[in-house]
């Protein structure tokens, strides 16, 4: 047993809070390089930036300041006990229907008192007036930035000697801080990592405008003539020296048809145009052309908003109207892309655009796989890689994500969060921010395959605290998803401009001798594009499987040597569930909300099994016949009886879902 | 059998407070010693270590004590000590032990007044040190009378039972002792001269250490809070009763 079980497993046990700041400080000593203040002895800074004399070569680091509950004292540490009362939690709760678990917010009141400075102001010796004030007062004082730092609550056991591995540390941000109050104490409100992706957009807001108009097709006609490398546009064509200078000609059809050459010169008055690069077939007269732009100009010092595709390593795009670009360079306030292909991207088409038009960053990815956008919108929001459980993600994608990679843009800034939330939703997985390993976990929301979970009964719910509780409302018997939107910037709300729709009904479900009800399930999904159709498939199965009849969700208490994780799956076996002859019922239910109220732990479990289906993966090479398999071996998928759908011994046959 | 006595004059809180060394650790200054912060620590670098603090003049003490430490872990030995010249010529030891356990350490003397007092650690590792204090003892002037308790206290936190009723456990948060001293018919002069005077220097809002029997257990001193309310009823003639409201946490 660890450190924390075998305090967990004591009878009487003595809790304890330890909240750990982590503040901005500044690793200089005043007036000793490279700091370069030199106000003397007594009015030096606080190594803080608010107080800083010498911006410049404020060199960021932090120090740790820890508060305690009541009635601990940590042997030997600083540890100030000046947390009130219990942490007030809202924890995080998973819920599947919206993907992106509620974002969990903890609430610590810190007493304030008079005290000492020494510990907190590194040149207290040599000021002549001795602090005046509070510990909050000063601190707060010295630093305005505690927003967006982190914090740690540890929460755990005394014994004797002291052991931090009783402790469960979790990790949180800063989100603000209230007070102080009448009498000087402050409260600290935490949030999880993710609430980072409530704050931003993507992609990024842009305020670019078109210097001049932009316009789908320049010149196009029919050419007088060519030659090597020319090529004699028709008499319409402007009769502007260089009119077309850096533009593209396409050759429609005729004499030369598919060919594109960028033009280098053009003598108005004769309506040659010059290409830069020899014609592999010379047009003629039969030759059908189109002249067409080849940049973009954003305006003045605008440039810089727009991501450089030398350097971003991804495709980058811009929309203009319902028009969607990808340029493939940048230099200063020009976007330029390589030919006219590049025109009307994501389904859209080129249109005629006016000076002044906004062009607007976008955010799109080529056939990435689902773990890889889903972590592209968390990092580009500014969550830290080290806080996603990639390893994970990535494994999870394998499993359930095999209906193909997506390609899908996103052509106006929308908060972080939500696009993160909708394409879970598309995907039928769910995420939450795990405070105690300090990552974002990522699931498929399906039920475990070839696995078995730990046991949860009447021994370890605490007295009158599991009740169950049955989701009616959220029992479907159809499900339908539309995909393949036709242009990334039509109105994704509208069914009429999806390209394509998956459709599941469970005939059985809708049955009068069943529920005699029909429960429509309908998504519309941006993301999932033409080569999603089996994952479209899959998704519409999975979901009438898992939600054919109501989850279940059962909140109880437990003891802390009872101890549950968020997110794990449990077989819930409760008195107050039972099966058809009265005994307790055994489901497997996920630990979708916990919080640990520090005398126990309060959670709630829902239902995540496939109902009425018996499902697995496909038995590995080398199992034997079904009949001759151990009860483990059978978790996982054999082949049934033709026509009986059932196993040879009777039992009931195993579903693909 | 001894009378109760409360500590908090402290030598150490007269001027600052040199160590002979500290550990580079954050947070372990010497001035943390007179602070009466338990969660404040001194640590030396190493030992020998010494704390010494020079009063200026000489002045009177009789005690020592130490709260909050490892010096039984760390096998040390403390020594208090007087001087007249900080200690060039002038070195008088005036206690010493070797504490057998990390509980509260109380070291009583016979009154001698010096203008430098030194606290000088020895022995294996270096310790950590909450609240050290060298002064004169205030010793009350009467018995506790009943109902006073020095033991009871008041445990807060939660039983927990499973649906069948089994115990799962019980979860403390803290355990706090608080009871009321009643000093019965103690002289005006008394609660004029000597308790009222260090009432208001420090008994009414600093933590100080309260000792109920220094004689029979010597390491049950409760570092303590005082209530916000002070009550002297007079009995006619020149006595009167001294009451109030203490608070500590039990470990």
């Amino acid at each position: 047993m660890t450190a924390r079980e075998t305090a967990q497993a004591r009878h009487e046990r003595v809790i304890a809070l330890v909240l750990e700041l982590d503040i901005d400080r500044c690793t200089n000593t005043y007036g000793s390089a490279p700091c370069t203040a030199a106000a003397g002895a007594g009015n030096e800074c606080y190594n803080t930036f608010a107080t800083c004399q010498d911006k410049a070569n404020f060199t960021k680091g932090t120090v740790t300041k820890k508060f305690c509950s009541r009635g601990v004292v940590v042997p030997g540490e600083t540890v100030r006990p000046y947390v009130s009362g219990n942490a007030a939690v809202t924890p995080t709760e998973i819920v599947p229907s919206k993907g992106l678990a509620m974002r969990s917010q903890t609430q610590i009141k810190l007493l304030d008192e008079p005290c000492p400075d020494h510990l907190e102001d590194p040149y207290s010796a040599t000021r002549a007036p001795p602090a005046q004030g509070t510990f909050w007062a000063r601190l707060l004082a010295r630093n305005t930035n505690l927003v967006g730092r982190v914090a740690r609550v540890r929460q755990g056991y005394v014994v004797s000697p002291w052991d931090w591995a009783t402790f469960q540390t979790q990790l949180f941000i800063i989100e603000s801080v209230r007070g102080p109050d009448e009498n000087g104490a402050v409260t600290l409100v935490l949030s999880d990592v993710l609430k980072i992706a409530d704050r931003n957009v993507l992609p990024a807001a842009t305020d670019g405008a078109l210097t001049a108009d932009l316009q789908a097709i320049t010149n196009s006609g029919t050419a007088q003539a060519g030659g090597a490398s020319t090529i004699t546009l028709a008499t319409a064509a402007s009769a502007v020296d260089s009119a077309y200078n850096t533009q593209e000609v396409y050759i429609a059809s005729g004499s030369g048809v598919g060919q594109r050459r960028v033009i280098s010169g053009y003598v108005g008055a004769t309506r040659v145009a010059t290409v830069s690069v020899a014609w592999a077939v010379q047009p003629d007269n039969t030759s059908v052309y189109q002249v067409s732009p080849l940049s973009l100009n954003v305006g003045t010092d605008k440039g810089a908003q727009y991501a450089d595709p030398a350097t971003s390593g991804k495709p980058e795009y811009v929309r203009v109207g319902d028009e969607i670009l990808r340029y493939t360079a940048k230099s200063g306030d020009v976007l330029s892309w390589t030919d006219g292909t590049y025109r009307a991207q994501f389904g859209t088409t080129a249109a005629d655009h006016d000076a002044g038009d906004n062009v607007q960053l976008c955010r799109a990815w080529l056939a990435k796989r689902p773990w890889e956008v889903l972590r592209d919108i968390l990092t580009e929001a500014g969550i830290d890689a080290g806080y996603l459980d990639l390893t994970n993600w990535e494994a999870e994608d394998t499993s359930w994500f095999n209906g193909g990679e997506i390609t899908a843009c996103i052509s106006e800034p929308e908060k972080a969060s939500g696009l993160f939330s909708e394409l879970l939703q598309d995907l039928n997985a769910i995420a939450w921010y795990d405070p105690v390993e300090q990552l974002i976990k990522m699931l498929a929301n399906q039920p475990a395959i070839g696995t078995t979970s730990l046991g949860l009964d009447a021994d370890q719910f605490m007295a009158n605290s599991v009740k169950v509780e049955s989701l009616d409302a959220e029992r479907i018997t159809q499900a339908a998803l539309y995909y393949n939107l036709r242009s990334a910037t039509d109105n994704s709300s509208e069914a009429k401009n999806y390209l394509a729709a998956a459709i599941n009904i469970d005939l059985d479900a809708q049955s009068s001798s069943e529920y005699a009800d029909t429960r429509p399930y309908t998504r519309k999904s941006r993301w999932l594009g033409a080569d999603n159709r089996i994952f479209a498939r899959q998704a519409v199965a999975r979901r009438v499987a898992r939600l054919r009849n109501a989850p279940v969700k059962i909140p109880f208490k437990v003891d802390p040597r009872d101890e549950v994780r968020l997110g794990e799956l449990r077989d819930v076996r409760t008195r107050n569930l039972a099966d058809v002859d009265g005994s307790p019922k055994v489901i497997t239910c996920r630990i979708v909300k916990l919080k640990d109220a520090g005398t126990h732990f309060e959670a709630t479990a829902l239902s995540a099994g496939y109902a009425r289906i018996r499902y697995g993966v496909i038995a590995p090479n080398g199992y034997p016949d079904y009949g001759s398999a151990t009860d483990a071996q059978r978790a996982y998928a054999f082949i049934c009886n033709t026509g009986t759908n059932l196993m040879g011994n009777g039992d009931r046959g195993y579903y693909i879902v | 059998m001894a009378k109760p006595h409360i500590f908090y004059d402290n030598r150490l809180g007269d001027a600052a407070v040199a160590a002979s060394s500290t550990d580079s650790g954050a947070g372990y200054a010497a001035a943390n010693v007179a602070d009466w912060r338990a969660y404040t620590f001194w640590k030396p670098a190493s030992v020998p270590a010494t704390l010494t603090v020079n009063c200026g003049s000489a002045v009177a003490a009789d005690y020592a004590l130490i709260y909050g430490h490892n010096l039984f872990t760390q096998g040390c030995t403390v020594e208090v000590r007087g001087s007249t010249d900080n200690f060039v010529a002038s070195d008088v030891l005036l206690a010493t032990v070797t504490p057998t356990s990390n509980l509260p350490l109380l070291l009583l003397f016979n009154s001698a007044s010096y203008r430098y007092w030194r606290l000088r650690f020895t022995g294996a590792g270096a310790p950590y040190i909450a609240i050290a204090s060298v002064g004169r003892r205030m010793e009350l002037p009467t018995w506790l009378p009943q109902p006073f308790d020095p033991i009871g206290r008041q445990v807060v936190g939660q039983s927990n039972r499973n649906e069948q009723g089994h115990p799962l456990g019980r979860v403390i948060q803290f355990k706090s002792w608080k009871e009321k001293i009643k000093l019965e018919r103690v002289t005006w002069s008394w609660v004029r001269d000597t308790f009222i005077p260090a009432h208001d220097a420090h008994l009414c809002s600093t933590p100080f250490i309260f000792a109920w029997e220094v004689d029979l257990y010597p390491t049950d001193l409760k570092l303590v809070i005082a209530g916000d309310k002070l009550d002297t009823p007079h009995y006619s003639g020149s006595t009167c009763d001294v009451s109030f409201d203490l608070e500590a946490v039990v470990a």
